[in-house]
This record gives C-alpha cells, structure tokens and sequence, in this order.
C-alpha cells in the first residue's frame, strides 16, 4: 500500500524513495537517472 | 509497466553527426565512417520543429549532444538560446576540445548551464590510441580551463574499457588538479556500429575494479563520483555503489532527438519510433515496448528489483545478443538483490514549507509531474498537483493535509516525501 497519499508510483506501486541528489549538481551529471545512494547531496 | 507519460522528463539531442574525435568506444551508431557534412540539408526548418516540439511538450531539460556540439555552435546557438529562453534547462556534452572564447561565450549567451566532458584518460598515449587523434588530452585540458574561467560547472566522464581502467586514479588526479569536484568513470559498451571493440569491454571482475578504483579516488580527491550507464543491480553484489543504482531512463522518462530528426529512446539505441516532424507525441508513444515488461529477462523473473532494473542496459542487450529481452552482459543471475526501494524516510516534523522556487509543473492524465531536476522529480495526483500549480510560495502542513482530506500526521509522510525530493523546502 501506498503510504504517501497523493504521491502516484510509476511502476507498479513501486515508489522512488531514493535520497535526494542536489539540484546543481546533478542537472547533466544523473541524466535522468534514478540516484539511490544520495551521492550528489555532497556537492552544494 | 511503467505509466506513460504525456512526454519525457528529459531528451537528448544529436545535433551534429560530426566530431572531431573518433573515440574507439563511440556509441554513434553512424560513426563506422566518419560523416562529412556537419548539418543535414535543409536543417532550419528541421531544428525550429524540435525546438517547437520541445517546447510544446513540456519537456523540462534538454542535453545537447552529438558528434561534437562545438562544430556546429554558431549554426545551432540560436535554437538553444529560444529552448532557454522558454524555461528548459540546456546542458551539453563535448569534448571541450574545440573551445575558443568566443564559443564559450556563445554558449554562456545561448544559455548552456552545465557541460559534461569525455576526457578518456590522464596518459596523453592512451588518450591519443582512444580518441585516434594525436594531442587531444592537451587541447581537452586547455577546454576545460577555458570554460571553467567562463564559470560552467562542468563533470568530468571517463568512457572505460580494457585500454585505460588502469588510469582511474591518475585521471580522477588530474580532475581535481583542473579545480574539478566531479569524476564519472563508465563502463565502455559495445557500439552497435563498430564491431571488433568487444575484446576491450570489461569484464565483470574488471567492472567491480572499476568501481572500486572510481570510489577510491573519489575519496582520495575529494570528488564527487559517478557512472553514467545504466548498471544491473545484480552486477553489484552486495556492495552499494556510492553513485547509487542508475536504472535505464530509455522510453520511460527520456528519448534522444537524431540530427536528422529521428526520434529514438536512448543515444545508443539504433531503434527509430519516429520522426520528430510528425510529432515528438507519436514517437514517445511508439516507444511501448521499452516502458512494458515484455523486455524483463527470463532469468529476472524471481529477482526483487525486476520492475526497476529489468535486466540492465537494454541496449546493450541489443548489441551483445541482438536481443532486448536477454540480460546485461554484466548481470549476475546468480545474486538476489535486496529491495531498498521502499525505505522508509524519516519523517518531517515542519510544518511550514517554502516552495522549491525552480519547481516547475506538468499535467499528466493521472494528475500531474512536479519538477526540480532531472532526478528530484514526483508524479502527483489531481489534488496534490492542483495545489502545487497554484504557484504558492510557501505551503503548509495544513494545505496538504486539506487538499488530500486527511489528518496532518498522515499527512506528515506526504510532506516529507516531497521534502526529500525537494518539491518543498
């Protein structure tokens, strides 16, 4: 079950609760793709 | 079955076959000769119609590739200059290797916000045998000087193969002695268009040195690191790579633009869904099979994280087996994946949020997409996307809590999702 009301998960029920990356750092750097260990919040 | 979107978060484009480099790992599936004509004929009313589509699609970051960007700059500053003048985040990837100063000044004009550099090795000898130009790794260096004096914040990739993973350390050293903070090393893959490369891949023992090598340096220099390509989680083991697992974007979230139009999932994919004259909306709708399961390895099918890693890189699937549906060449089958999808966040205890002032929103069919960047992005419902297009600066516990007519300590798991994505702050 969803526990995030509101929050819709894109593949089958399964939701992205990786760290957040920081934004600037991460712009070209993840391309896209999901970052899972929070690596990027080092950089500010 | 990934849900399908309107259109992608992100796309790629090509927009030069073109460059000055002829990188023994290339993934241009155009590059087994060397093109001669830098821009199509009759690309002006080509380029105006991706921009166009581009723009009308809501795609939130476009990355400007090739070939090599710098060849055709004065030509294509234009189109990227009405992209950024429209709200997309503009990025490019280069080689530097061609920069002048008036072409870092084109770039900052048109609106370039970050590059991202190949540099394929420190040893001047191996960077000349994989770029196959002699003296690339000191013109590379000098463009990365020159636009790091322009101000871009610029990340470092190291292609890796069998040529120079043994020059991870002496290359993450020379990044941090440019003043750099940010190092990938990637695997090298299989290019589609120039077989007799694969006896350079790594193999798998090879690839876990790398990442070992990667994350070593990465200590060592004080450099954020990373890996660009999109990894099997079973190829790991039980070790968490520190750049976190990058699950295959292709068909899903991104889509790459050809120079002649052509509309793609990925850079390496030589699949065509399309031309973007006859829409982006109708290729990114082609483009079904990539965002199904169909493709899920048969061997994937007791593994955890199935639904997110489907057996790894697909291209490279294509391109080692000619198959998508067979795994990664990389994958372990005979590992089992924790599932670390469904952590649990530590929950909030604010209230009172500001609102990400770069969020930017697109309606969906299911409600809608609130995004920051390329990876702090959610899919929200009706109620929690009408709230936050309203444009509100701050909003608080109490707002969330009414639009999903729920109690605010259920509320609070809500909140704290969005806080970890940094929709609010």
């Amino acid at each position: 079950m969803n526990q995030y009301e509101g929050i819709v998960p894109l593949i089958g029920g399964d939701l992205d609760t990786s760290t957040t990356c920081d934004d600037d750092a991460c712009e070209s750097w993840c391309e896209g793709s999901s970052c899972e260990a929070g690596q990027c919040d080092q950089e500010g | 079955m990934y849900t399908t979107l309107s259109a992608p978060i992100l796309a790629q484009w090509e927009v030069t076959p073109v460059c000055n480099h002829n990188c023994i790992h290339c993934y241009n599936y155009w590059r087994k000769v060397q093109p001669t004509r830098k821009l199509v004929a009759g690309y002006i009313p080509l380029y105006k119609q991706v921009v166009s589509e581009l723009v009308n699609s809501k795609i939130f970051t476009v990355v400007i590739t090739g070939g090599e960007p710098l060849t055709v700059i004065d030509n294509i500053s234009e189109y990227i200059k009405e992209l950024s003048d429209c709200g997309i985040w503009v990025t490019m990837n280069s080689n530097l290797s061609l920069l002048t100063p008036k072409k870092a000044r084109i770039l900052k004009d048109c609106g370039i916000r970050s590059i991202l550099v190949s540099l394929p090795s420190a040893d001047s000898e191996a960077n000349d045998k994989i770029t196959n130009i002699k003296g690339s790794l000191g013109r590379i260096v000098k463009g990365i000087s020159l636009a790091k004096e322009y101000g871009f914040p610029i990340y470092v990739n190291m292609v890796v193969s069998k040529t120079n993973k043994s020059q991870i350390k002496e290359t993450a050293r020379l990044v941090s002695s440019l003043g750099l903070n940010h190092f990938a090393a990637t695997r090298a893959s299989d290019p589609s268009s120039n077989k007799g490369f694969s006896d350079q891949l790594l193999t798998r023992e090879e690839f876990w040195q790398m990442q070992l090598d990667l994350e070593q340096a990465g200590k060592e220099f004080n450099l954020t690191v990373n890996s660009l390509e999109a990894n099997p989680v079973c190829s790991y083991g039980d070790h968490l790579p520190a750049q976190g697992y990058k699950f295959c974007t292709a068909g899903k979230t991104t889509c790459t633009i050809g120079f002649s139009g052509n509309v793609r999932p990925c850079n390496r994919a030589t699949l065509e869904y399309g031309n973007i004259i006859d829409s982006l909306s109708r290729s990114w709708l082609n483009m079904v099979d990539w965002r199904s399961d169909a493709w899920i390895p048969n061997e994937c099918s007791e593994c955890k994280v199935r639904l997110r890693c489907m057996g790894g890189c697909k291209a490279d699937a294509i391109s080692s087996y000619g198959n998508p549906k067979r795994p990664d060449p990389l994958c372990d089958t005979s590992f089992s994946p924790k599932d670390r999808s469904d952590k649990k966040l530590g929950l909030t205890n604010k209230t009172h949020f500001k609102v990400n002032p770069r969020l930017k929103v697109r309606s969906e069919s299911f409600g809608g997409i609130l995004f920051v960047s390329p990876s702090n992005w959610v899919s929200v419902d009706k109620r929690l996307f009408d709230l936050f297009s309203q444009r509100k600066e701050v909003v608080l516990l109490e707002d969330i809590a009414n639009v999903l007519n729920t109690e605010n300590n259920k509320a609070v798991s809500t909140a704290t999702y969005l806080l970890n994505k940094q929709i609010i702050l």
